[in-house]
């Protein structure tokens, strides 16, 4: 019974002339996003892949000269790209690509890509992801808005009623209608997407769970927009009424509600401005230690606290350079300063997360979004992941410098010059995206929304259909 | 004929539920966008206000910190920063250079969340690695904001498509268009004139919405203004003249609904996403990566002939050169430091115009295309209005840069030439002005682009099926 | 009043109307009888210039009405089988809208006289039409074409779906207006009616007009008779 009506229902959609065009469009789309996306993200990591190896190469080939000099002259740390960025570019966009790694100081992640592009580029850019988290729900509100406001019209239904069949196995049988259809456009999306990114060869090994993962958050996406097109369709008396109240869903769990959010998010935790945040820096800096600055009090108080350690009464005894000794505990302590404020901003960054997960009630774009972009290591998580991976190696690196300036030179012998072979000695800076295992597990709220929606949508399909 | 029409149609929206729905939803969203883009701007205006009494109490302090040196009292700082020192002082007390909102600016966001809103260049700092882009969360900037901007490009059309999308449609499949098809008159022009009346009811809505709006914020309202909301019109015009267009087709309801919900998605999210990506595919931006290996290679290249370099920099700076300049002292150093980064921003100036140019080229790309979609128009001219458009970003950019070396040349003299910085300088240090010269408005031109592509609809309404026109509309 | 000359209408190469000579003269009530699909709208819709005719001429008051579309619809009014009106303005209005697109213009108690002379009782006159039967919305119709002063009624079965008695009234209506010189041509079902209150009938089979005859030649059940023989 359920494959007759199923196989009614997806006659009717595959010979519908209008679906049929709706459905190459959005084919057409896809390809032209995939194959751009392909093109950009080679090209991106090509250029990652030669910068990383460019700065390695200016790192390693430094003359001898003083570790401190070595520590200002500073190193680059880039970040990779991860395959299924290939699908969603997430918020990749807008931040930076590469820190800038020195003594002292601890640099925000520079060249955001979408400060190099027009202001047009904040309307969205045509990308797999804007794709499958826009334009299918379109396409599936398209096929499902008349499913059942059509057989009203034109009277079918009470002929199909009259027949005695359950009018739940017809919804069933509606939804699979539109349901399988979609599936199969993104198991083709998928699949290419997964073939394309196993034969390019620089993108990095790709996790098939991983993209798996990623395609049934979307399938479970769509499986809501079919529910939700059934219902509406079901409770409307006309196909335009239906149209209409589901693109107002549309626009507002895809597009209204990510932004109102946005604002609530800024309003109620605002972010320092970069001047701000700058200078509070600065000022907790400056009240304590400074490793360049030998008068300050807390560095009266360092060498104090130093001498009486090593039971010595001069700073020239220490069986290391000082200078160097005092450059470390001053990284190490505006370290901890950096660590502090960082913190505050993740406190922040970790408020408005909340925002935006308190909302997924609201919209089933949004857990899908943040999964999608988890899942693609496009997400701020892991772009924080990466900064504090980069300062922790910044640390180390400094650690090293200041070791091998204290230990190879004696107090007051500024002209020491380290060996060039120090420089290679010095690791170099690798980072590795968050397990898969870590990124289900950060995001369970997440699938408990997304989750949530699926039951939600299915239960309104089951209560709405009963008063057809 | 056309009072009577008017009357009817007025009689009809207002008995029906939709002028209160309508009404009641946009006032609601106006004021709702415009409350948020008020927050926007107040939190940048308030960050500039703090900046500017930060940098007025510190100049107090350096000017009670100069009394003091010059009484000869100990001020409890190292002597490397003292303010009578013209390198601690160009580092110690840059001005803020600060672009202040608009009076518009609350319309759209723009790209006011990515950049900064006021900077302070440095004596020693370089001037092209300072940081514009604001540290906001990229998960806002990838969400954007529910501004009116907002409001305006995206939800408006979508208020007119679902307020006239069945304006001819529903009366052939209600039966009335019979009867004023049986009627001495012509159904385009009687259809021409329903139009327009929605049209001008929606638009006295909007637009004491929008005024609403601009007032309860404390808007001035002057030509700009209302030029603003003359080009809301426009907007507007093209999608009532759009909805015309489609009903003049003489198809059904749940036709006409997806046709022109199917052209609001193509012209205001795929078209205006495409021609985006067209344009960093077609005009890519040189990679940012390999810029810093630039960078980098030039500073390793220059470490390595610093002694070369004073001598080049100073036969081309003659007027720099002090007779006891030697690499022993100080101000040895300093000259060497300056004069390797002038090296340095020689060479890197050409690499980083290159960037200029292809954002250039990108918005020439972009601009040349913006026809193909009146939503780029008039997003375009909102940005433009509220000074948040990336022109007005790249300007302020050229302007710091201007003010950066102005900085520089007021400290330098006295770097070279070992004098002191004294009291009486605080009055002349150059203040920043933002250069808006170069700043062309799009807005007439998008206006114009606008009319045309209104125009081409109604003439293409008034040309569509002319003959036979009853029977078309008729049979659909 | 309105004529027909050869009047012929092909829709993909089928013969809707074939070449149709007919005249309805001020005074007569031409009653067009036929199956569904015999060509009776098509013909009405001619006259209304709703489609084009492919070949022929529909003339009305001498005027040829694909040449002066807008001026051979001053003289006519036309009532559809569902007289669908603006549910959400009253009997008055609606009339006061339609005759106005006719660029005719009353005051309200004109109207108001209009509306009682089509036999609608003064309290639904400020009703919204929404809460009408459809014997009333006919009745609106009528008090159109009287107001519009209308030369010729064009009427598409108007009378299908009325009770017997708003079918009654609506018949007498017609008759009044006959009186007063205007010209009838009614699509219809209702042999009965047609027999009772027209002045001449006309039977259709696809497209042809086979038959037609002053309805005083003929009694009800021959009527009947000659119908079906035609049908079959």
């Amino acid at each position: 019974m359920l494959r007759l009506l199923t196989k009614k229902e997806l006659q009717e959609i595959l010979r519908s002339g209008q679906l049929r065009i709706a459905g190459m469009i959005v084919m057409v789309l896809t390809i032209i996003a995939i194959l751009v996306s392909a093109s950009y993200y080679q090209s991106i990591q090509q250029q990652h892949e030669e910068a990383s190896h460019n700065e390695r190469n200016v790192w390693e080939s430094q003359d001898d000269k003083n570790p401190h000099s070595a520590a200002h002259y500073g190193t680059y740390a880039f970040k990779p790209k991860y395959p299924l960025s290939l699908i969603d570019q997430g918020v990749d966009k807008f931040v930076g690509i590469s820190i800038f790694l020195e003594a002292h100081k601890r640099n925000e992640a520079q060249y955001m890509a979408a400060a190099d592009q027009t202001g047009l580029a904040r309307f969205g850019e045509l990308t797999p992801d804007f794709i499958l988290l826009f334009i299918i729900p379109l396409l599936i509100i398209l096929m499902g808005h008349d499913s059942f406001t059509r057989e009203k019209e034109t009277g079918t239904l009470k002929l199909m009623k009259s027949q005695g069949v359950s009018l739940r196995l017809v919804a069933f049988a509606k939804w699979l209608g539109v349901f399988i259809p979609i599936t199969v456009l993104t198991l083709c999306v998928f699949l290419v997407a997964g073939v394309l990114l196993g034969t390019l060869g620089n993108f990095g090994e790709l996790s098939w769970s991983g993209l798996l993962i990623m395609m049934l958050v979307y399938v479970g996406y769509y499986a809501i927009f079919t529910c939700i097109s059934l219902i509406a369709s079901s409770l409307s008396k006309t196909s335009g009424i239906a149209l209409v109240s589901l693109l107002a869903f549309w626009i507002i769990s895809c597009l209204a509600i990510p932004k109102a959010a946005t604002n609530i998010a800024e309003l109620e935790h605002p972010y320092p401005t970069k001047q701000a945040f700058d200078e509070a820096i600065a000022l907790d800096k400056s009240q304590g230690l400074d490793g360049h600055d030998p008068w300050s009090k807390a560095a009266k108080r360092l060498e104090e606290e130093t001498l009486k350690a090593y039971k010595v009464s001069s700073l020239e005894e220490l069986p290391f350079n000082y200078d160097g000794y005092r450059m470390q505990k001053g990284e190490e302590h505006e370290a901890e300063i950096y660590f502090k404020h960082y913190h505050k901003l993740k406190d922040v960054h970790n408020a408005q997360t909340g925002i935006y997960r308190k909302l997924t009630s609201l919209s089933p774009y949004l857990p899908v979004r943040f999964l999608s972009m988890s899942l693609a290591h496009t997400d701020y998580g892991t772009h924080w992941h990466f900064s504090d991976a980069a300062e922790n190696y910044r640390i180390e690196l400094q650690k090293n410098l200041n070791n091998n300036f204290a230990d190879n030179s004696t107090y007051g012998n500024w002209a020491y010059k380290a060996d060039k072979s120090l420089w290679a000695d010095i690791p170099e800076f690798s980072y590795s995206p968050p397990e898969l295992q870590d990124v289900v597990k950060q995001n369970s709220l997440n699938f408990a929304a997304l989750s949530g929606w699926l039951i939600i949508a299915f239960a309104g399909l089951f209560l709405s259909t009963k008063r057809l | 004929m056309l009072t009577l029409n008017i009357i009817t149609e007025l009689r009809t929206i207002f008995r029906n539920y939709w002028l209160a729905a309508i009404t009641l939803i946009l006032i609601t969203i106006c004021l709702y966008a415009g409350w948020n883009g008020q927050n926007h701007v107040n939190r940048h205006e308030d960050s500039i206000v703090a900046a500017l009494e930060e940098m007025q109490s510190a100049d107090e302090l350096m000017a009670a910190r100069l009394d003091s040196i010059d009484q000869g009292l100990e001020i409890g700082l190292p002597t490397w920063q003292y303010p009578n020192s013209p390198t601690a002082t160009g580092d110690g007390a840059p001005r803020v250079a600060a672009f202040p909102p608009g009076n518009l600016a609350l319309i759209s966001t723009g790209q006011s969340d990515m950049f900064n809103h006021y900077v302070k260049p440095t004596l020693t700092g370089d001037s092209f690695s300072i940081g514009f882009t604001e540290l906001s969360s990229p998960v806002s900037l990838l969400m954007g904001n529910f501004d009116p901007a907002f409001v305006l490009v995206y939800l408006l059309p979508l208020i007119i498509i679902s307020f006239c999308y069945n304006i001819l449609s529903s009366e052939k499949e209600h039966g009335s268009l019979v009867l004023v098809a049986s009627s001495p008159l012509s159904v385009r022009h009687w259809l021409l004139q329903k139009i327009a009346v929605r049209f001008v009811v929606l638009i006295l809505i909007l637009t004491i919405c929008l005024l609403l709006m601009l007032m309860m914020n404390g808007v001035m309202i002057n030509t700009d203004a209302l030029l603003m909301i003359l080009m809301v019109w426009l907007y507007a015009a093209f999608w009532f003249a759009m909805a015309y267009f489609i009903n003049l087709r003489g198809k059904s309801s749940a036709r006409n609904a997806i046709t022109l919900l199917g052209l609001w998605v193509a012209l205001v999210l795929a078209i205006p996403s495409l021609i985006s990506q067209s344009a960093s595919t077609f005009y890519p931006v040189p990679s940012r990566a390999l810029l810093v290996n630039e960078m980098r290679n030039i500073q390793a290249e220059l470490d390595k002939q610093q002694n070369e370099i004073l001598d080049d920099y100073l036969r081309n700076h003659p007027e720099l050169i002090t007779r006891d300049a030697d690499e022993s002292t100080a101000y040895g150093w300093w000259q060497r430091f300056f004069a390797s980064k002038d090296l340095v921003s020689e060479r890197m100036a050409p690499l980083l115009a290159n960037y200029d140019q292809s954002l250039k080229k990108q918005q020439h790309w972009v601009n040349q295309l913006s026809f193909l979609s009146p939503a780029i128009v008039f997003r375009n001219s909102l940005d433009h209005m509220a000074e948040t458009s990336t022109a007005h970003y790249d300007n302020y950019r050229q302007s710091v840069m201007t003010f950066a070396d102005e900085w520089r040349d007021f400290f330098l003299p006295m770097v070279f030439q070992d004098k002191l910085f004294t009291k009486d300088m605080i009055a002349e240090l150059p203040a920043f002005d933002m250069e808006r010269s170069g700043l062309k408005s799009p807005v007439s031109t998008n206006a114009t682009i606008l009319l045309v592509m209104v125009a081409g609809l109604m003439l293409a309404s008034l040309v569509m099926n002319r003959v036979g026109e009853t029977e078309h509309l008729m049979q659909g | 009043m309105l004529h027909t000359e050869n009047l012929t209408k092909e829709y993909d190469g089928q013969r809707a109307l074939d070449k149709l000579n007919l005249s309805v003269e001020s005074g007569d009530i031409y009653c067009l009888l036929g199956a569904n699909g015999a060509g009776k709208s098509t013909t009405i819709n001619l006259f209304l210039n709703f489609i084009q005719p492919t070949e022929g001429k529909a003339i009305i008051d001498l005027m040829d009405v694909s040449k002066e579309p807008l001026k051979t619809k001053e003289v006519i009014a036309y009532i559809p089988e569902n007289l669908n009106l603006y549910g959400e303005l009253t009997g008055l209005e609606n009339l006061e809208y339609f005759v106005g697109l006719s660029g005719k213009k009353y005051t309200n108690e004109h109207l108001s006289d209009y509306l009682k002379e089509a036999g609608l009782q003064n309290s639904a006159h400020r009703q919204r039409v929404k809460g009408y039967s459809k014997g009333m919305r006919q009745k609106v119709g009528i008090a159109i074409a009287l107001a519009k002063r209308a030369k010729a009624l064009l009427l598409d079965e108007p009378t299908s779906g009325l009770d017997p008695k708003a079918s009654n009234e609506f018949s007498e209506l017609l008759v009044k207006l006959s009186n007063q010189g205007v010209a009838t041509l009614m699509a219809t079902h209702d042999l009965f009616r047609a027999k009772e209150t027209g002045t001449h009938i006309g039977i259709m089979k696809s497209g042809v007009l086979v038959e037609q005859f002053g309805t005083e030649d003929i009694n009800h059940s021959d009527l009947e008779k000659l119908y079906l023989a035609h049908m079959n």
